[in-house]
């Protein structure tokens, strides 16, 4: 069973840290590996003969019965993953109530930690602007006819004033999360760092932003179906990539940035809780041991020190006549 | 796309016999539908290539919020039942996304819009490795159909 399982997942590594080394040159790499894969895969299966029948029976790929809807559900009423009809089914009374209540505690954890998901996220994003303004300065434009060439200039448009962060988090992170739960959808986050390449194909205008909805609605109307055609490490590799990239940044990144291992140590330790506790209650504890670190540090200083009788809290800082008066 | 099929992939319901992997896509699908315009029409003018997609940070939550779903349906016979599995998975991930945009909202509102920064930065590296190593193993799940876990303990009791 190890055996079987690693030799599946081994493809899905190897093209996860190839585009861990790569995405961060230029984010056109992941896009291409993910292409690089689906070809290399059909290449395999032709060199080998393989057919896919053959390959979906081997769960390389999705098998059509995993994109098949139910025909009981298909031909019943309307409900989700229909536009809204989380609603409908709500007033159709078609919840579970009870198997909702045993997901009280995963969704109270869910909301609590996406807020501070979302909150880093945007001001990651706000960040990221002005990155994204000055390389698009710098992009070489291509060669413009003489009439062009006389007009002026125009400078990379700055920020609006208004784009704070709480804008950013009301607007952007908020609103389309309740949008999402009234229609019954799952919420989406905006890309942070797209790559120059997609500047120069002009993927910063509205236009090819909501293209990339219509193509979404295209796959959404014709239930996925195509996806079968696609093998499964071209998914899972993504997951790989976002796996590496967070033990990377947060975990060897956090090591090499703290001074002191020990305030760093609670990092490891919330991870070991979080799989034994649960998320939100290491959250607590990762708080609460973070703290206790903080004050002891914090008297640790020598600058200013306390002596406590019970009654009075006393700083042992000598003063001069004026401060002590 | 992508991010759509792999949202779906890793949300498993151990006692169906059937999959709902593409009623599940359809429903992230959905998600980047009606609410990536939102970010595309609020911000899109002052932020560049915004590019919305079904956000991956969420899959360990669905997939635990789903797996209790099948549990309590399987518990009352019910496991096969899309109707009722996908009824209380989509109120159940509504109600946690209505709660946490308020919260959002709430916080962007009374200036507490960098609350992330607000927790101690080892906590922050540990929660997010916790949810990095969490998204890694569900990419093993989706290739191999067990869980990490589970192929832990054959090697373990062998």
């Amino acid at each position: 069973m190890m055996i079987s399982a690693l030799i599946r997942h081994a493809p899905s590594v190897v093209i996860g840290v190839i585009m861990h080394v790569l995405g961060p040159k230029n984010l056109f790499w992941v896009i291409a590996l993910v292409g690089w894969t689906v070809g290399g895969s059909y290449l395999v299966m032709w060199l080998t003969g393989t057919t896919l029948q053959r390959a979906q029976g081997w769960n390389w790929f999705l098998q059509p019965s995993d994109l098949a809807v139910n025909e009981d559900y298909s031909s019943g009423s309307y409900g989700p993953p229909l536009p809204f009809g989380v609603l409908v089914s709500l007033a159709r009374g078609d919840v579970y109530w009870e198997a909702a209540k045993a997901t009280i505690p995963t969704v109270l954890a869910l909301a609590f930690l996406y807020v501070i998901r979302c909150s880093l996220h945007s001001a990651a994003l706000k960040k990221n602007i002005r990155n994204v303004t000055r390389k698009r300065s710098e992009t070489p434009s291509p060669p413009l006819s003489s009439k062009k060439r006389a007009a002026p200039k125009e400078p990379p448009t700055p920020p609006k004033p208004f784009l704070t962060l709480g804008y950013i988090l009301e607007h952007g992170y908020g609103y389309s999360q309740l949008i999402a739960a009234i229609a019954g959808g799952i919420a989406v986050a905006p890309s942070v760092a797209a790559s120059l390449t997609l500047f120069k194909l002009g993927a910063e205008s509205k236009a090819p932003q909501f293209g990339s909805c219509v193509l979404v609605l295209l796959f959404y109307l014709t239930n996925f179906q195509f996806v079968q055609y696609i093998p499964k490490p071209a998914f899972s590799c993504l997951m790989v990539l976002a796996g590496l990239d967070m033990i990377k940044t947060w975990v060897v990144g956090s090591f090499l940035k703290t001074q002191a291992k020990m305030e760093w140590m609670v990092a490891p330790l919330l991870v070991v809780l979080a799989f034994t506790v649960g998320m939100l209650t290491a959250i607590f504890l990762g708080v609460a041991i973070s703290t206790f670190i903080f004050v002891a540090t914090f008297y640790r200083v020598g600058t200013v020190k306390f002596v406590g009788s019970g009654l009075t809290l006393r700083s042992t800082v000598e003063r001069g006549f004026l401060e002590s008066r | 796309m992508v991010f759509c099929l792999t949202q779906a992939a890793t949300v498993t319901r151990p006692h169906s016999t059937h999959s709902s992997t593409g009623l599940l896509a359809r429903t992230a699908a959905l998600g980047i539908l009606t609410a990536g315009p939102v970010f595309v029409f609020e911000l899109g003018d002052q932020i560049p290539a915004i590019y919305p997609a079904s956000d991956l940070f969420l899959a360990p939550f669905l997939a635990k919020v789903a797996a209790t779903i099948d549990e309590v349906l399987h518990q009352h016979g019910l496991a096969d039942d899309d109707r009722l599995f996908f009824a209380a998975f989509t109120a159940v991930t509504g109600f946690g996304l209505l709660l946490s945009g308020l919260m959002c909202v709430v916080a962007a509102r009374v200036k507490l819009a960098n609350l992330g920064a607000l927790l101690p930065y080892s906590v922050l590296c540990g929660f997010f490795t916790a949810i990095g190593i969490l998204m890694w193993t569900l990419g093993f799940s989706v290739d191999t159909g067990h869980k990490v876990g589970d192929v832990v303990l054959v090697v373990v009791s062998t």
